[in-house]
């Protein structure tokens, strides 16, 4: 396929921080994380996005070295940080990065500022600086004053902080965040991810983030990593994610998208001519992932619902469209949630807007937007 | 996780900062080392102290004379019909003791766990003091008050018209059966059990109550099925220890030639010469007659596992209606026969000149007292006692926390053996290992200096409560969310300074609790050291075992009294800090 740099695209020039060249991590036979290579660049947040059990806690593991690559190299810096073939393996206290856990890990037999502190105990700081050191970044997780608060009276949203501030406290270059906000409530968890945004920006610190939450990632990466069975299926900011999906995989996990199957007509220098199931003919100027893109070959089209305009009925001979019935209404106050059936049994799940008046049975017109209709193998 | 916890770099000079976690690094060769040793060491002694007895059964020589192979001692245990009474016995009595404590004691177990019983915490708080009564104190009070037609219970109970007979022999197999009901054998089932019914979701007693039906009819069709499998662990674990019991049968049995294989293993030891021979072979066959039962339990303890605890459940009692107050005053005359009457009345028998008999001049004297803190035996006993408790205690806190934590943390190629060795002495009665140690310390010529001394009892005590030990440390290590130590590591902890700053603190409770447990066993053990603590050595059990033997009554109660009051006493700061522990514990693996 062809991939142009699209907008929001440029190449990263601040510094490499952590390096995965090609890592791979064996469970017996089972390759949990099968030859992964990414950099994180100072200052950036990388996400490694994908469902359970496709290997980014693994990998992010690996990074702090809470479990050995089985092949390939991780570097930290200019430092080889674990690396078999060159027997190389740097244990994870020693790596000085930091770590926030899923469930936090609070120690439940410390303080607040005893847990904060620890990073910075190990390293053998004097005590002036550890006091001053815990005290600042406290006050920059909205901490200030719970310092002497024991470990185990903390709400989850405290816990959080804590658990944050204690990866923070020693400068690490690196903080490693496995799904910190899976175990709050919604609204905590968008106030928490908020604050860490803009927190990392303030302090201009490198973090690598595992969720299985993609608004999540969306919402905080500078750049997504989508993984699939122990593999990275795609990787960029965003955005170019959302629009430009490389495969069906990350096009089908980041959003939704009306599909409808189709029939190539012809490929020319102005975009590609596809033919619906009833005789409709539709233009797509977006990116076109067949591999064989003869006249007649099986493909399916992806739009993302909110780029469809929905046309009445009576403006017949607009152009790009596709004729459809409102099957299903429901008001959800902010919108309608509609299901459509389009030609041939096949149907689009979208939001319809409070500006008109709809109801069920209602004749339609779907405009899709040449631009962004991708074109794809029907598999 | 690899401890090396500075494994070479390459091309990167090592941090030149001063780090508190790369002191107590020590080469990947040196800890296999170290691990490998501690391996042996537990391996040695648990099982050779077995292998001598195999051994030694089949020296047939007489006491003191050139060593003689040959089989005559099997052939003696086999043509013996006192080994197949002896086995009977202790079978059927571990079973009658094991049919009513089970009863009582899942009845017990759930009302404390489950109903609105009144004073349910107190009573639990009881049944725990219960489970740590010394068994040859409680044997003896029981002894005074129930013992023939001068007992004073007895003499009560023949004053009331047309009683002419004396109520109740203690030296009975009944009377047995009797002191171990009212020591350990209802009370560890309570003990054992209520957890167990505390995580049964009460929406399963709910749906059946209202079903229709009556609350006895929920604990028999409902709770008691969902429990069974619990219950029968519990149930052949307590057969086991009933089959091991020795020194109430000693007292109790003895006197009416009712044997069992523990009794008959120590009165061929302490025959004149000791027939180490004989004993020896006892040993096996009892060692043997064991194991089926030990594999059974272990057989079925692993193919049901404590079932019915999910995440989520509400723990709403039921209501006991009018039954709860007779009830409770059922339970709690229970547990007053089986704390405050042996308690009281041995101590009321400490003041008086000849137990139970009033109708002298001046019944009441302080001369029990005065004689025993003149008597030099029961002083140095009672400092042998301390020592012997201390040094137990607090070695078994370091050796068990280690073993415990090189089964859970270590990757280790022995850590599974290690874990097999340390359920090895379940298998192994107390006495039976108390010869298995005799024999180790008198044959082999590297022990023989320790001989004689304390030290000598304190790995013979280490042993026996290594199983319990180990485990319940293991069951803290394991309750420590992974991710607590994951967090220490990822913050630049090594391993030992998160072992220090982490792990510790959190068990350290637990690590508490079996400190206590060690010094209770300690200070009440018979069988374990019967044949080891003599002479210089002897703690106070075995010297009240020996006053029992003989007759003088109050003396012994007098030293009963003192291992009752220090036993209790580490019994109830045990459960204060176990219970705090608890909660802690809790809060740790919800973090």
């Amino acid at each position: 396929m062809t991939q142009s740099v699209s907008q929001g695209e440029q190449p990263n020039v601040s510094p490499v921080v952590l390096r995965m060249e090609g890592v791979s991590r064996y469970f017996g036979a089972h390759a949990a994380v099968d030859c992964v290579s990414f950099e994180l660049h100072k200052g950036e947040v990388l996400t490694l996005l994908g469902p359970s059990g496709c290997g980014k806690t693994t990998t992010l593991r690996m990074a702090i070295g809470l479990e050995r690559v089985s092949s390939g190299r991780v570097l930290y810096g200019s430092r080889v940080i674990d690396a078999p073939a060159e027997r190389i393996f740097v244990s994870p206290e020693d790596r000085d990065m930091g770590m926030v856990f899923q469930s936090y890990a609070i120690w439940p037999h410390m303080s607040v500022f005893e847990n904060v502190a620890f990073p910075l105990r190990t390293r053998g700081a004097p005590k002036s600086t550890i006091d001053s050191k815990v005290n600042e970044i406290l006050t920059h997780v909205g901490l200030a004053g719970f310092a002497a608060r024991p470990g185990m009276h903390l709400s989850g949203g405290q816990q959080q902080r804590v658990a944050v501030a204690r990866g923070l406290v020693a400068n690490p270059d690196v903080l490693l965040m496995d799904e910190p906000f899976s175990n709050l409530d919604a609204k905590l968890r968008d106030r928490l991810r908020t604050e860490l945004r803009v927190l990392q920006r303030r302090l201009n610190i490198s973090i690598l983030f595992v969720t299985h939450d993609q608004t999540e990632a969306l919402a905080l990466s500078d750049r997504i990593a989508v993984m699939r069975d122990g593999k990275i299926e795609q990787i960029g900011p965003p955005i170019e994610l959302y629009t430009h999906p490389a495969t069906p995989f990350v096009r089908d996990f980041l959003g939704q998208s009306v599909l409808v199957r189709a029939r190539i007509v012809e490929s020319g220098a102005d975009g590609t001519r596809v033919r619906l199931g009833d005789g409709t003919q539709l233009v797509s100027h977006g990116r076109n992932h067949l591999a064989n893109a003869a006249t007649e070959a099986k493909c399916l089209l992806s739009v993302r619902p909110e780029e469809i305009r929905i046309v009445p009925a009576a403006m017949n001979g607009a152009a790009n469209t596709v004729a459809g019935t409102i099957r299903h209404l429901l008001f959800l106050g902010q919108y309608y949630e509609a299901i459509i059936d389009l030609p041939r049994g096949q149907e689009a799940q979208m939001h319809l807007g409070r500006e008109a008046t709809w109801h069920e049975g209602q004749q339609i017109h779907l405009q899709f937007p040449k631009e962004h209709v991708q074109i794809w193998d029907r598999q | 996780m690899n401890t090396a916890a500075t494994t070479a770099i390459a091309n990167e000079p090592a941090d030149a900062r001063p780090r508190a976690r790369s002191r107590f690094a020590v080469s990947p060769q040196v800890r296999l080392l170290l691990l490998t040793l501690l391996l042996a060491v537990v391996g040695f002694l648990v099982i050779y102290p077995v292998l001598s007895l195999l051994i030694t059964s089949f020296e047939v020589s007489e006491f003191g004379q050139a060593t003689v192979h040959g089989t005559s001692n099997w052939e003696r245990v086999f043509s013996q019909d006192n080994l197949n009474k002896a086995l009977w016995n202790t079978v059927s009595l571990a079973f009658m003791r094991q049919l009513i404590g089970v009863v009582l004691g899942v009845c017990i177990a759930w009302m404390i766990a489950r109903t609105n019983l009144p004073g349910r915490t107190i009573l639990e708080v009881g049944f725990w003091i219960a489970l740590f009564m010394p068994a040859l104190p409680v044997t003896l009070s029981w002894v005074l008050l129930l013992a023939g037609r001068n007992a004073m219970l007895n003499q009560l109970i023949m004053q009331l018209p047309f009683v002419e007979r004396p109520f109740f022999n203690i030296y009975s197999w009944w009377g047995i059966v009797w002191v171990h009901l009212m020591t350990s054998s209802i009370a560890v089932k309570v003990f054992l059990l209520v957890p167990a019914f505390r995580s049964l979701d009460s929406s399963l007693e709910e749906a059946a109550r209202t079903s229709g039906a009556s609350i006895a009819r929920v604990f028999w069709r409902i709770v008691v099925p969902i429990m069974a499998p619990g219950i029968l662990v519990v149930v052949l674990l307590s057969f086991i220890r009933s089959m091991q019991a020795f020194e109430i049968e000693l007292i109790l049995g003895a006197p009416k030639g009712i044997s069992v294989f523990s009794t008959i293993i120590f009165s061929a030891m302490t025959r004149e010469p000791p027939m180490q021979g004989l004993a020896s072979a006892l040993s096996i066959v009892f060692i043997l007659s064991i194991i089926p039962f030990v594999i059974l339990q272990q057989w079925y303890s692993h193919r049901h596992s404590y079932a019915s605890i999910s995440g989520k459940f509400s723990n709403r009692v039921q209501d006991l209606g009018r039954w709860r107050w007779p009830l409770f005053c059922a339970i709690a005359l229970l547990l007053t026969l089986m704390t405050l009457v042996p308690f009281g009345f041995l101590t009321m028998a400490t003041f008086m000149k000849m137990f139970g008999i009033f109708k002298m001049a001046t019944p009441w004297t302080l001369d029990n007292w005065l004689a025993a803190m003149t008597h030099g035996a029961i002083e140095r006993s009672f400092f042998n006692t301390l020592k012997l408790a201390f040094s137990a205690a607090i070695s078994g806190m370091i050796a068990y926390t280690v073993i415990a934590y090189v089964i859970v943390k270590a990757k280790f190629y022995g850590a599974r053996v290690l874990d097999f060795f340390t359920w090895l002495p379940t298998l192994v009665p107390g006495l039976v290992l108390s010869l298995g140690f005799l024999q180790m310390f008198t044959g082999v010529g590297f022990f023989r200096p320790l001989y004689g001394t304390l030290a000598v009892l304190v790995i013979a005590i280490l042993i026996g409560t290594m199983t319990i030990g180990t485990q319940m440390i293991r069951v803290a290590l394991v309750q420590i969310g992974r991710e607590l130590e994951e967090a220490a590591w990822a913050a630049g902890g090594s391993r030992f300074y998160t072992f220090r700053r982490v792990v510790l603190p959190l068990i350290a409770p637990s690590i508490a609790v079996i400190g206590l447990e060690i010094f209770a066993t300690a200070n009440a053990a018979v069988g374990i050291i019967a044949l080891l603590g003599t002479g210089s050595t002897q703690p106070l059990s075995i010297l009240q075992l020996t006053l029992l033997d003989s007759g003088r009554f109050e003396q012994a109660a007098v030293i009963g009294v003192l291992i009752m009051t220090m036993t209790i006493a580490s019994a109830i700061l045990a459960r204060y800090i176990g219970h705090r522990v608890g909660l802690g514990h809790q809060r740790a693996t919800a973090a």
